[in-house]
């Protein structure tokens, strides 16, 4: 595999790593989110494989395997087991509507790229070309967890917010040294863990995921 | 070495046997057991000074000192604290509240000796996940809402924060050097980073352990969690997990002071550190829920000590003294609080009246913690607003200096319209009486906080006095 072959598939792995950002950012039902999720984790790690294979740092293999395993596999199948059990089938309204939400991840990409080109004219690594996809995935994950209004769809944001981060480690400095990588994962692990146990409890206490059934604590009550 | 991977494993340990201490009256003297030790191990890592690990992950620097010190003493005050609290709250389990507090006590001590940024982070991280059962302690509508806001706004914060780190090991590659996230290598690299992505850097950690912080327009969550976790959860958060905050700002602040141009981060820090204090303030006044006001305190104070970074010179040392002033007023206020609670039912100012009558112990220690707080003598917070005032009259910024001076003294106001009430009012008639009742466990860890925040406004101690020196000039310019 030539170098150039390499970073050519590196950049089709980042689109697609955008496309489906932007598809999380507009799919209503709960089990397509988790799908569109779970090949994200997967471009993710076949594009860490990438870097690492060019690059010869033979950690950023171990990461790769971390990702498949952890936003793969381990991820999708918690939520998809707690979405089971809680039966979730569609989702509630969002707060904007699709074509809006459409229009401002649009904007939110725009400025990605507009923010990283100095810098990209700069930077001698394989990698620069994706650092801009890998700001705006992380500003589309944000963007997810504000408009949308139900628990569930909220943390799938925050993960794939996650993603946008792990691509720009990889694209920044060819990824984190291992120990942080693997510390990173536990966290990530251990907060999902949390997060799903407040499902079971948010939906018993009131009898929906709906975030704005929440707004109880106000000033002056 | 040995010594401060032990202040991370003492605690992990005592995690353990939390965990397989089967009863619920045995299990929370690990609490103080712990802490006394982690106690008595920070004074000797103080006193030691061991050398950086090979790598230089891992160091202890004046900054690190000071930090450990404050939480040390407090989480110590907290586990005394504690013992007697769960005893009244045996209707629950404490068995995850005993393991939450002691992982997080290892995770804050991490943070102080760590000097690798990606280390630091995960030190953070870790402090928010594991406070998160304890901010949900009661199990009710109310506590779910907090948490959920709790660890949302402070993940994304943090990630934002990582995003940053990013930024900065990748503004090294620019400039053609070797990407490092150790402290010391990078502020040698500092004057040869790139200023975009510096800034860039730095707004994002600002914004990112600004969410930890609490600093406004970030602060949402705080009145909340604060409201609803037990007391002496609130006051790890307030002067624990705030300040772990803190020191990733200060950590990134070092690494922008030694670029060479500083005008920009200095601006960034008092506007925000400005903002947040005037929001506080505005919050503060006829504030009924007593936890919550004591939550926009701490978001004031934060932003005092935002304030004092962007300002730089005096208030350096002044931010220093804070860092202990704050951290211990805040101890004797929430834990206090939580007294007052118990003994009312009510975290409401208009029910929980004349707590001197019900609880003097409480009430007269609700009372000073007010006066510690607000920063009159002769607590050691007296001198530290003192020395922000100082250093924004005579560093020329007499607008700065008149604003703060006009927010501290609506929060001041603000406060005592609160605390007076509680502590003088008269009790109310017809409501049943809680079994409260003061014990010494319950008052003399706020009172032993109380006498070390008024002692060391007289009285510095030598040693204490140059290692806030020696902290205040690792955060000067570096020319």
């Amino acid at each position: 595999m030539s170098l150039t072959l390499a970073a050519q598939i590196n950049s089709v792995m980042a689109a697609l790593i955008l496309l489906t950002a932007f598809g999380l950012l507009v799919q209503r039902r709960i089990l397509a989110l988790l799908h569109l999720f779970a090949w994200q984790g997967f471009f993710l790690c076949v594009s860490t494989a990438i870097v690492g294979y060019v690059t010869g740092e033979h950690h950023l293999f171990i990461s790769s395997l971390l990702t498949l395993t952890l936003k793969v596999i381990v991820l999708p199948y918690i939520l998809y087991a707690l979405i089971h059990k809680l039966k979730i089938r569609k989702e509630i309204e969002t707060l904007v509507n699709i074509p809006m939400t459409m229009l401002i991840g649009i904007g939110l990409v725009i400025f990605s790229y507009h923010l990283t080109a100095p810098i990209t004219q700069l930077s001698t690594l394989m990698t620069r070309a994706t650092l801009a996809v890998a700001l705006a995935t992380v500003m589309l994950g944000l963007l997810m967890m504000v408009t949308r209004r139900h628990a569930v769809t909220q943390i799938i944001g925050f993960l794939a917010l996650e993603n946008g981060l792990f691509f720009a480690a990889t694209s920044a400095t060819y990824g984190m040294p291992m120990v942080v990588e693997l510390g990173v994962a536990l966290d990530l692990l251990i907060a999902a863990f949390i997060f799903g146990i407040f499902f079971f409890h948010i939906s018993t206490t009131f009898d929906s995921l709906d975030v704005d059934q929440m707004a109880r604590l106000k000033e002056g009550d | 070495m040995w010594l401060m991977t032990l202040l991370i494993l003492l605690p992990m340990a005592g995690a353990m046997a939390a965990w397989l201490i089967p009863s619920n009256t045995a299990r929370p003297w690990v609490l103080p057991l712990t802490a006394s030790l982690h106690l008595g191990l920070v004074v000797a890592v103080c006193i030691v000074s061991p050398p950086p690990s090979p790598g230089g992950w891992i160091g202890l620097d004046a900054i690190g000192k000071l930090f450990l010190l404050e939480l040390s003493v407090l989480f110590t005050a907290c586990a005394f604290y504690a013992v007697n609290y769960l005893r009244y709250r045996q209707e629950r389990k404490n068995r995850v509240l005993c393991m939450g507090m002691l992982v997080c006590l290892a995770a804050m001590s991490l943070s102080a000796v760590a000097h690798h940024l990606g280390l630091l982070w995960l030190a953070i991280e870790t402090t928010t996940l594991c406070m998160a059962p304890q901010v949900y302690f009661n199990h009710n509508a109310r506590s779910i809402e907090a948490t959920w806001k709790y660890m949302l706004i402070c993940s994304v914060g943090i990630a934002l924060a990582l995003l940053g780190i990013f930024f900065l090991a990748y503004s090294s590659l620019v400039a053609g050097l070797e990407p490092s996230l150790l402290l010391e290598q990078l502020r040698t690299y500092a004057p040869k980073l790139p200023t975009v992505w510096l800034n860039a850097a730095f707004c994002f950690m600002l914004v990112g352990y600004g969410a930890k912080m609490g600093l406004a327009p970030m602060h949402t969550w705080k009145p909340d969690a604060y409201g609803e976790a037990p007391g002496l959860v609130g006051a790890l958060l307030a002067g624990g997990l705030a300040n772990c905050g803190f020191l990733g700002l200060i950590r990134i602040y070092q690494i922008c002071m030694a670029s060479g141009d500083v005008q920009f981060y200095r601006a960034m820090l008092v506007g925000l550190g400005l903002f947040s204090i005037a929001v506080a303030a505005v919050f503060l006044v006829r504030q009924t829920d007593f936890k919550r006001m004591l939550a926009y305190s701490s978001v004031e104070h934060m932003g005092l000590f935002t304030l004092a970074l962007g300002l730089g010179g005096k208030a350096l040392y002044g931010a220093m003294l804070h860092l202990v002033g704050n951290g211990l007023a805040k101890g004797v206020l929430f834990l206090a609080a939580g007294n007052i609670h118990r003994a009312f039912a009510s975290k409401n100012r208009e029910v929980a009246r004349g707590t001197f009558r019900r609880a003097p112990w409480s009430g007269a220690l609700f009372l000073f913690g007010l006066f510690a707080m607000t920063g009159s003598p002769p607590f050691i917070t007296f001198s530290s607003e003192y020395s922000f005032f100082s250093a924004a009259f005579s560093e020329g910024r007499p607008l700065v200096g008149t604003l703060l001076a006009v927010s501290l003294t609506v929060a001041f106001l603000g406060m005592s319209l609160t605390v007076l009430p509680v502590v003088f009012g008269d009790p109310p008639k017809n409501r049943e009486r809680t079994r409260y009742g003061d014990t010494p466990l319950l008052v003399v860890p706020p009172l032993v906080l109380l006498l070390i925040v008024g002692v060391a406004g007289i009285w510095l101690p030598g040693p204490l006095y140059r290692l806030m020196n020696a902290a205040a000039a690792l955060l000067e310019v570096v020319r």
